[in-house]
């Protein structure tokens, strides 16, 4: 069964002063996550994501439609006992230290006191705040915010975790730290369901994603099925006497370009390919490299957007206060 | 699919709009059972943490009127609640010090001088029983005031009336006379209250003015009750006399009070202002009311009786 | 309702730890000693006066507390987006809110508890009052701590919808308004128009009614001898309904307005 089910999701906001129109942040969203897979949920700022999650914690009522999260209907209070959540851009009570803090989400999640010391000194173990445990969070960093957030998350060992940009506000490092946390949640068996817009962060992570934009559904799958469709030719790169050839090689193919003593060349299909690679020998030029180009989830997200887009509903904001 | 239902909150929203209606609705006969209990007997309202009307006029900021306006609705009150005032050790003991306030923060009030001092000076249970203080009182809004010929009229009303000062009376009316506005009569007031001291008849004037002229229900009461006594008074010492002249002539007591000559011919009252006839004690020749009478009896001077016989000896039988 | 009780705690805390809190309490014990200077200057009735001006203080400056204090409960999590993760948690909305009313009013209770101790003490050091007096001053401040629960609630109430500076203002109003009591009542009946008439009846239920807490003042402690009502335990029991009834409503209503909400 899967863990979370939405069925036609759908979010409208009242917006304007005196005559209220209501603008659809989220339209017809249906799909579903599997036990103890690492979701991703991207798409640009002011598609969504943040609202469908909202919808899921139940801090929002959706329009129509549908969602379920372990079997049970998102309004549920018992089911939460079972999820952990990490809002987008969070904030706690500063005027708690984090050893605190987690003490206090313990205790409502109804978790026993001596239980709770073992759970509390281990999350801060795991997200590296073990040393700052009694600095109250007015003092924190925004990337030992989010680090404590990621902990209350996790307090009542939950079967799935939402997490609503986990990254942002994170140097490198910290990105390092959070997706190993990630990963090791898989290990464990936690399903992860989490929206981003670091690319790079979900291709790395994630077994399947969903794409939304302007309150709709993209795309949905595993990864690897959504890029693999568009393998876009070939990269070829080659050494030597560059400069002569160059001319030579450029109308076999879509493009070459000279980067220091290299020349790159892109085959756009096979027999350009077959094409440059006959030439090459007959240049004077050695072989380096062949590779199969296949987009980044960046080019891809570009393009499929860009491609995908509808002209705007009408009176959608996409500012502050309607979801991201 | 269990279906989310969008845009209400389902039971628990049901639970608590049922509770704030139950709560509201208990709360409505709550409060007034819970008023109705204490009485009057709230906060102390001289000495609701200002004891100086001074420091009540400070704090008013500008709102002096509408806190005299609240401060007399008070007094009326206080002054009205009879049962609250029944369980008081002292019946009306903060009466002068709420006048004075209300006075202190609009002492233009020329209602409150003119009422209050009836309070304050009419006597005990309908009033305070404190003249002096109602003259004070009337002093202050002299002060305030002085051209208000009625202010004058009452303090010499209260002297009259209360005090039994009728010279000080009498020089109160002159100089209410000569204030602008001042009605014609007065100066013959004060040349009575001069020549003829303690006067039944001038007393009744007095009440009778009140009683036709006062706006307020219950100063109307008072004086008519004032009047009826003046007349139960002068009926009861007629009696008096023609009992003392029957039992000077025949050595005891009627046995009735139709006995007496004057009786059969129709020149005493058989009964009281009222209707309910008078008590008569044949065995002590001793007068009054009946005890189911109706009127509400006030004191009458003692000056007043001298004055009622002497004028009146003319016409026993 | 394990949750309400961890909010509280939690609010509790959070109020503890807030600087605002002890200004005030300073200016009231400020406020109580000198009344023992005040009361010197009044020529004999000096008791009197330091239990008027004390009582007085720990009423102001409890409704100060509650009023500081109320006004950000709720406003401060919506503003701050504290709200989020905690309603993601097992909590109801309404356990929410009553968290937050009993943890506020846990800290009134100390701050009162800590004023009646110093006027206690103003007392004891002024030696004027018996101990039947001090014994009595307890249900005199249970009087008004059960009026500042009216008052957090309604500030609680405002907190769910309104901004701090709307909802100070409009708890203040109120604060000023439930002292008029049944004057209410009265300015209906010299008015003229029966509209008028009606909307002071309908005021005077509306609006918080503080006079009936009155009942144990400073002439009740010291037995004065013009104040005829002892402590008549049925009016106490009577005021004491009237505050839970009236939290009651305001509260359900409070939780109406955060179960309706949609947290952006």
């Amino acid at each position: 069964m899967p863990v979370v089910e939405i069925e036609n999701l759908t979010k409208d906001f009242l917006v304007g002063f005196w005559r209220k129109r209501p603008a659809r942040a989220l339209d017809g969203l249906s799909l579903q996550v599997r036990r103890g897979e690492i979701f991703g949920f991207l798409g640009p700022n002011g598609a969504g994501k943040s609202t469908t999650i909202k919808l899921l914690m139940h801090l929002l009522r959706p329009t129509s439609g549908q969602a379920r999260i372990l079997g049970a209907p998102v309004d549920s209070v018992a089911m939460h006992g079972k999820i952990g959540y990490l809002p987008e851009n969070p904030y706690f009570y500063d005027y708690l230290t984090p050893e605190e803090l987690l003490r206090y989400v313990g205790r409502l999640f109804g978790c026993r006191r001596p239980e709770l010391g073992r759970k509390v000194d281990a999350l801060l173990e795991t997200v590296g705040l073990a040393e700052a445990r009694s600095t109250q969070l007015r003092k924190f960093s925004k990337g030992m915010v989010q680090r404590i957030g990621i902990a209350q998350a996790l307090v009542n060992d939950p079967e799935v975790v939402f997490l609503d940009e986990p990254m942002s506000g994170l140097d490198p490092l910290g990105r390092m730290e959070v997706r190993r946390i990630i990963a090791s949640l898989k290990a464990r068996g936690v399903t992860v369901f989490f929206s981003s817009h670091i690319l790079p962060d979900v291709e790395a992570l994630c077994d399947r994603v969903a794409i939304l934009n302007r309150g709709r559904l993209q795309e949905v799958g595993a990864l690897e099925e959504i890029l693999k469709v568009r393998i876009e030719g070939h990269e070829i790169l080659l050494s030597g006497a560059i400069a002569d050839a160059a001319g030579a090689i450029g109308v076999l193919c879509d493009e070459v370009r000279a980067m220091g003593d290299r020349l790159r060349v892109r085959a756009g299909s096979q027999a350009q390919m077959e094409a440059v690679l006959s030439k090459v020998f007959d240049l004077g030029l050695e072989l380096i490299s062949v590779n199969p180009i296949r987009p980044s989830l960046e080019d891809y997200f570009f393009q499929e957007v860009r491609a995908g887009a509808r002209p705007p509903a009408a009176g959608f904001p996409g500012g502050k206060g309607v979801a991201s | 699919m269990k279906t989310m239902r969008p845009g209400t909150a389902g039971r628990p929203a049901a639970a608590c709009s049922a509770i704030a209606l139950a709560g509201a609705l208990a709360i409505v006969p709550l409060l007034g059972w819970v008023e109705a209990r204490r009485g009057d007997a709230g906060p102390d309202p001289d000495l609701l943490y200002f004891s100086a009307p001074g420091a009540v006029r400070k704090m008013a900021l500008g709102y002096e009127r509408l806190l005299a306006d609240v401060y007399w609705l008070r007094t009326v009150q206080y002054f009205g609640q009879r049962d609250a005032a029944d369980r008081r050790t002292v019946r009306y003991g903060n009466l002068a010090a709420l006048l004075d306030i209300t006075t202190t923060l609009d002492p233009g009030m020329i209602d409150t001088y003119r009422a209050g001092s009836i309070f304050l000076g009419e006597s005990e249970p309908i009033g305070a029983g404190e003249p002096a203080k109602a003259v004070a009182l009337l002093d202050k809004g002299i002060r305030a005031n002085p051209d208000v010929w009625q202010l004058r009229y009452d303090k010499g009303f209260v002297l009259y009336l209360y005090l039994q000062d009728f010279r000080a009376a009498g020089e109160v009316w002159l100089e209410a006379g000569q204030r602008p506005g001042a009605p014609q009569w007065m100066a013959g007031l004060a040349a009575q209250a001069f020549s003829r001291g303690g006067s039944m008849d001038l007393a009744r004037a007095l009440w009778r003015q009140q009683y036709e002229e006062s706006t307020r229900e219950d100063i109307r009461e008072n004086a008519k009750n004032r009047l009826l006594s003046l007349q139960v008074a002068e009926d009861l010492w007629t009696l008096e006399r023609h009992l003392a002249a029957y039992r000077h002539r025949n050595g005891a007591w009627p046995r009735r009070l139709g006995d007496l000559p004057a009786r059969r011919s129709g020149l005493l009252p058989a009964a009281d202002p009222l209707g309910t006839p008078y008590a008569y004690d044949p065995a002590t020749g001793a007068v009054g009311l009946g005890p189911q009478s109706k009127v509400v009896y006030l004191e009458i001077p003692e000056s007043y009786r001298e004055e009622f016989l002497r004028t009146t000896a003319a016409g026993a039988d | 309702m394990n949750s309400v009780l961890v909010i509280a705690q939690n609010t509790f805390r959070e109020n503890v730890r807030d600087k605002v809190l002890y200004n005030l309490i300073l200016f009231a014990l400020i406020l109580i000693i000198s009344s023992l200077l005040i009361g010197q200057l009044s020529l004999g009735n000096e008791v009197r006066i330091i239990l008027d001006l004390g009582l007085a203080s720990i009423s102001v400056f409890g409704m100060l507390i509650a009023v500081f204090l109320g006004i950000g409960l709720v406003y401060k999590e919506l503003d701050k987006r504290t709200v989020y993760a905690l309603l993601a948690k097992p909590v109801h909305r309404h356990a929410f809110i009553l968290g937050k009313y009993l943890g506020l009013l846990l800290t009134l209770l100390v701050n009162v508890a800590i004023m009646t101790a110093g006027l206690a003490l103003a007392l004891l050091y002024h030696g004027g009052a018996s101990w039947g007096a001090l014994v009595r001053l307890v249900p005199a401040v249970f009087m008004i701590f059960l009026s500042l629960a009216m008052v957090t609630a309604l500030a609680l109430l405002f907190s769910t919808f309104s901004t701090p500076a709307l909802s100070a203002l409009f708890t203040f109003l109120l604060w000023v308004a439930g002292h008029f009591g049944k004057d209410l009542l009265r300015f209906g009946e010299i008015a003229q128009s029966a509209v008028l008439r009606w909307i002071s009846v309908g005021a005077y239920y509306v609006l918080p009614n503080f006079s009936v807490f009155t009942i144990a003042d400073s002439r009740y402690i010291t037995r004065d001898a013009t104040y005829p009502l002892a402590a008549d335990p049925l009016l106490v029991g009577g005021a004491a309904l009237y505050c839970v009834l009236y939290c009651a409503v305001v509260l359900s209503l409070a939780v109406l307005v955060f179960l309706r909400r949609d947290f952006k």
